[in-house]
């Protein structure tokens, strides 16, 4: 039995609650692929979120302290089905995270062919910022790929409030 | 009888300090020094991130730009890293390589401009030029520089705000 650190942790809550909260009412987006990562983003129908635990900060607790939290920089990248379907989809997003969300600890229990995560609750994730881009390449529609045709980056700043 | 008269007089500069409770000047200085750490931290950050060969192109195309207004009652200054018109010509793919995406095979990058003694010369007002190709291929995988460097310049504000305000 494994368990994910933070990092792993924050990307497998962050997936685990945009596929539950928007395939729920009222949202009931149907046909919605939730992914970690990027490049597989690619291999997979529109439309898909793919979700991204990057860079972090680590700010001293107090001078002289060994003691930090972190701040992790999330990447959400929306890939649309046409340009109704990215504006559409990114504002859901917004609107479900900006209360942030539960932060689960992840168990992994390995078998012969299938690995499982047993999350388990303890804190809660704070989003300190928020910001959305859209991804417009300066060429013609026609001649990029389907996937980059109509995409949205949100960036969001998140935190645990945890001393480490 | 009461009269009232209402003479919009103010300065400026007087309104900001008392509410930001920071000498312009002083604060001015700070800014003007954390242009110049975020451009190396800009160019570090791309040349660390950057995979395989590559020729540098992208952090050396990465210029600072002031726009200022010294003096007067409502004295401004501004930079900004990063001119889209110029990365445009000398790194046409500065914008895949920050969001990442498939690389347009094939595809070419229509360049404004002229050639004059053998080199071109970028003008931007031209609707002649040339193609340059976009030179990527394949999945790449997203840098995120631009988002990367807006955080840390949140962070670097943030510091100066508090150490300037004590």
């Amino acid at each position: 039995m494994s368990k994910y650190r933070v990092s792993r942790n924050l990307e497998a809550s962050f997936i685990e609650f945009l596929e539950t909260t928007l395939l729920e009412t009222p949202y009931s987006w149907n046909d919605l692929n939730v992914i970690k990562g990027f490049n597989r983003a690619y291999e997979l129908p529109t439309p898909t979120i793919a979700v991204r635990a990057e860079n972090t900060v680590y700010d001293k607790v107090e001078v002289g302290s060994n003691s930090f939290t972190r701040v992790v920089q999330i990447f959400i990248d929306v890939f649309g089905s046409d340009f109704g379907n990215a504006l559409d989809l990114k504002d859901c997003i917004i609107e479900i995270l900006k209360d942030g969300l539960i932060y689960n600890e992840y168990e992994i229990t390995k078998s012969v062919r299938t690995a499982t995560a047993t999350p388990t609750p303890n804190g809660r994730i704070r989003i300190q910022k928020i910001s959305d881009s859209a991804i417009n390449f300066n060429t013609d529609k026609e001649k990029l790929d389907q996937h980059d045709k109509f995409r949205w980056l949100i960036t969001l700043s998140v935190s645990i409030g945890r001393v480490e | 009888m009461i009269t009232i008269s209402i003479t919009p007089k103010f300065n400026v500069a007087e309104i900001y300090l008392d509410s930001v409770k920071i000498p312009f000047v002083e604060l001015e200085a700070e800014l003007t020094d954390l242009a110049d750490n975020m451009l190396s931290y800009l160019q570090t950050y791309i040349n660390s991130h950057s995979k395989g060969e590559h020729t540098g192109n992208l952090a050396k195309s990465m210029k600072i730009e002031y726009s200022s207004q010294k003096g007067g009652e409502s004295p401004s200054m501004g930079w900004g890293i990063g001119h889209m018109l110029y990365l445009d010509v000398f790194a046409p793919y500065w914008h895949i390589i920050n969001y990442g995406g498939s690389g347009f095979k094939g595809d070419y990058h229509f360049v404004p401009g002229f050639f004059e003694g053998g080199k071109f010369k970028y003008n931007p007002m031209m609707a002649e030029g040339k193609s340059l190709p976009s030179g990527v291929k394949g999945i790449i995988k997203p840098m995120n520089y631009i988002e990367e460097s807006r955080a840390e310049l949140d962070r670097q504000i943030q510091r100066i705000i508090t150490s300037l305000k004590g």
